[in-house]
Order: structure tokens, then C-alpha cells, then sequence
């Protein structure tokens, strides 16, 4: 809790339904590499996955604008996206 | 010369049982040989077969993307006949026997992690085989020779089974096999396989410890302000900027790297108050405040001037231009001492 507002993060996403699935999709396609980024990349996932549940394309470009991976993991990113949100289906 | 010395590490755990771990030593005797370098010597590293089964193999190379913490395990375990959902990678410490075997000092890059590991990696985990088949042997009362290994288990020639978990101890003291026979390649079973990182749980769930997670007592956090334009100098001016809260002013001379920062052009501010910071408040942003701060001290609130694009520029100005863009400057150190 901060003020009022409860904050979430990486360390507490998995106990999430939606959180989950974005770790396991993560796991399961190999998207990571050095993985400095991929706490925010899973945190926004999650936020995208909780907005639109079966994202297109520039739906995740548009999302996920905001973190730079340098790895160049974009593809494993959007394969595992979409994966999550078929498994939530 | 070439002796192999082996040292045993028998420690009681926390959780009861043995830890059993095998340090094989030639490498140290062969570097202080007439010749330390370029030499096919016996691997060295640690493997550590827990009471639980699981079989930490230290990595001498850092991860960081690149899947060496994957790739020398799957080469290691493979030779082991380990129980590969048992296997946990652990970056190796900084010591001789954790030094590149081709290139005679530790490190990472060059693309040469499996290449110049191999064969080190496999004898490491044959030879650990072969010493876990001696202790059940013993055991039984058999010939090393009629006996089986797979999945972390060794069988003998009646039906009997023991895991590597409970002959590690036994095993551990052994002696090191001077020599040992490696597999066929058609006998591998995860070489040349395609097998999940292990590395991806941690990074997926925040425990993953990265090196800005470090925090030593009284360490200080130095920060380095880029200049706006390549090549630029300290200005008497910038040398006199204090960010309040965050020490200063900044230092040219304050950290091993000095050497750079002409290079660099940009002062390294060293904080009073860091050893305050805890990784918790570095982590959140505070550390990345300071940075803006003097950015704005330095050279005001009007937006940086595009990169000057120059014709003569070496690869390095380039990748640290554009590293600088996205505020990477531990890349930039590195490139400038290149």
C-alpha cells in the first residue's frame, strides 16, 4: 500500500490469475535473455492482458511502447502475449 | 608437471545431509607450469550434488543473455548422466580455477563460452560419472565396469539403484580420474537438444539478483552524467555542481574507471549520502532522479543537442553514442576501455 493505492509488482504479479499465465507463457516461449527488463515487460503484459483480452498487434506495440529491451526479445514478447491470452481464454 | 590435486568439501547443511563437492585443481599446478597458457588441462570448477538431488554445476562465465548458464550445464549434465530437472546453474566466484581454459583468465565474451569450455565441461561431468560409479561399486561389491548411469541414478549389475544424491559424500572421495572416457556423440542425450532456459524462472519473477542489486557495506553509488555532445570536457563551471541530497561536487579521479572519463568528457559524481541508499531506494528511481538533477544543473532545462554526426567517429563513439541515448553507461565504460 501507498496512501490509499495498493501497488502490485513483479515479485507479487504470479499470485495474479492473469499474472501467472504471463510468467508461464514467459517461461514456456524462452522470452528472456539478460532479463533486466523483463519485470516491466511482464507488468505491462499483464496491464494489456487486463484492458483487451485477445490483443492484436498494434495493440501490443501500442502497450508495450513504453519498454526497451535491449536483447531484442520483441518476437519471443508478442509470441508469449498471445499465448497468455489464449490460455486465459 | 601435471598432478591433480582434488580437494573435498564435506559441509553439514542447514537441512541435515552432506553437501559433497569436487574441486578439481589441475588448472591452478598447470598455470604455474612453464606454460600457462593454451593448454588442453583437466577442467575445474565445482559441482555440487545436494541431500535433495539437486546438482548445482557453477558456471565460470557471467549470464547475460547469451545462455551460457543454460548451454555449459546441458555439456556438464549431459556427461554426468545427471537428472536434468534437477540441474541449478550458480555463477561461479572470481578465482584461477574459474579462468578461461583457452584464453588463461576469466571472463565473458568473443562468442567462445562453449567453445572454449567443451571439452572441459564434459570431462568435468565424466569424471564426476565415473566417481559416483567407483562409490556404488564399492557399495555392491561389483566392477565400476558392470554398472549404469541415468538420470541421476547409477545401476548396478542385480537390480540395485542409488541416486547420486546418496552416494555424493562416498563419492567425493574418490580419486580423480586421470583420464576419462567421453561419450559418442550419437550417446548424447542433451547436447545438441533444444532445452528451456534455466535461467527465465528467476528473471520472470523479480528474485533474480542483477549487479545494480549489489550492495556492499559503506559502498558509494557513483553516477555518470553523460555530456550532451561527444568529446565535450568538464567545463570549470560543470566541475562545481553540487546536486542537493546527493553529495558532490563531481569527481574526475573518484573511481578506477578515471582513466575513461576523458574520454568520456563527463564528470563522475560521488555521493556522500549514497552508502545511505539502500538497493530498495536505488532501485526505485532514486538514483535515476540524481542523474536528471544534474543533467538540469548542467546544462539547464532546454533538451539536449542531437549527437553531432561526425565522419571520422570510431565504433566506439558510435555504440557509446548511442548508449548513451538510452543511459546505458556501464556499456559505455566498457566500450571506452576497449
Amino acid at each position: 500500500m501507498i496512501g490509499d493505492r495498493s501497488v502490485v509488482t513483479i515479485e507479487g504479479i504470479g499470485a495474479d490469475p492473469v499474472g501467472r499465465a504471463v510468467q508461464q507463457s514467459w517461461i514456456s516461449k524462452d522470452v528472456v535473455q539478460c532479463g533486466y527488463c523483463q519485470s516491466g515487460q511482464i507488468m505491462s503484459a499483464v496491464a494489456l492482458l487486463k484492458a483487451i483480452a485477445k490483443p492484436a498487434d498494434t495493440n501490443i506495440e501500442q502497450s508495450m511502447g513504453g519498454n526497451l529491451c535491449r536483447c531484442g526479445t520483441y518476437v519471443r514478447i508478442r509470441e508469449a502475449i498471445k499465448a497468455a491470452a489464449q490460455q486465459l481464454k | 608437471m601435471f598432478t591433480s590435486r582434488t580437494f573435498l568439501r564435506v559441509s553439514a547443511t542447514a537441512a541435515g545431509g552432506f553437501v559433497a563437492s569436487l574441486y578439481f585443481d589441475d588448472a591452478v599446478l598447470a598455470q604455474q607450469s612453464a606454460q600457462p597458457q593454451h593448454l588442453n588441462y583437466p577442467p575445474d570448477a565445482f559441482i555440487h550434488i545436494k541431500p535433495d538431488g539437486q546438482i548445482i554445476i557453477h558456471v565460470n562465465r557471467i549470464e547475460m543473455g547469451q545462455g551460457v548458464h543454460t548451454a555449459l550445464p546441458i555439456v556438464l549434465a549431459d556427461e554426468l548422466d545427471a537428472d536434468w530437472s534437477q540441474v541449478v546453474p550458480e555463477l561461479a566466484p572470481a578465482a584461477d580455477v574459474y579462468k578461461d581454459p583457452v584464453a588463461g583468465f576469466q571472463f565473458v565474451g568473443g562468442s567462445g563460452s562453449v567453445a572454449h569450455s567443451f571439452q572441459q565441461y564434459r570431462e568435468l561431468g565424466a569424471k564426476m560419472r565415473a566417481m559416483l560409479v567407483a562409490a556404488a561399486a564399492e557399495r555392491w561389491k561389483v566392477m565400476p565396469a558392470q554398472c549404469r548411469t541415468e538420470s541421476s541414478i547409477v545401476r548396478g549389475p542385480a537390480g540395485q539403484t542409488a541416486k547420486y544424491a546418496e552416494l555424493a559424500e562416498r563419492a567425493a572421495r574418490m580419486p580423480v580420474p586421470a583420464s576419462v572416457q567421453l561419450k559418442k556423440a550419437s550417446e548424447f542425450r542433451l547436447i545438441g537438444t533444444r532445452l528451456p532456459r534455466l535461467d527465465s524462472r528467476p528473471k520472470c519473477d523479480g528474485s533474480q539478483k542483477f549487479g545494480l542489486d549489489l550492495d556492499l557495506p559503506g559502498m558509494k553509488v557513483a553516477i555518470v552524467a553523460h555530456p550532451p555532445t561527444e568529446r565535450r570536457r568538464m567545463s570549470a563551471a560543470e566541475s562545481k555542481i553540487t546536486v542537493p541530497g546527493f553529495g558532490g561536487p563531481p569527481e574526475r579521479k573518484s573511481s578506477k574507471y578515471a582513466v575513461t572519463l576523458p574520454l568520456l568528457g563527463g564528470p563522475v559524481l560521488q555521493s556522500r549520502q549514497a552508502r545511505c541508499l539502500s538497493p530498495a531506494q536505488r532501485n526505485s528511481g532514486r538514483s535515476h532522479n540524481a542523474l536528471e538533477e544534474v543533467r538540469q544543473a548542467a546544462h539547464g532545462s532546454h533538451s539536449w543537442p542531437e549527437v553531432p554526426r561526425m565522419k571520422d567517429r570510431s565504433r566506439a563513439h558510435r555504440l557509446h553514442s548511442r548508449v548513451n541515448e538510452c543511459g546505458s553507461y556501464l556499456v559505455s565504460f566498457t566500450t571506452a576501455i576497449r
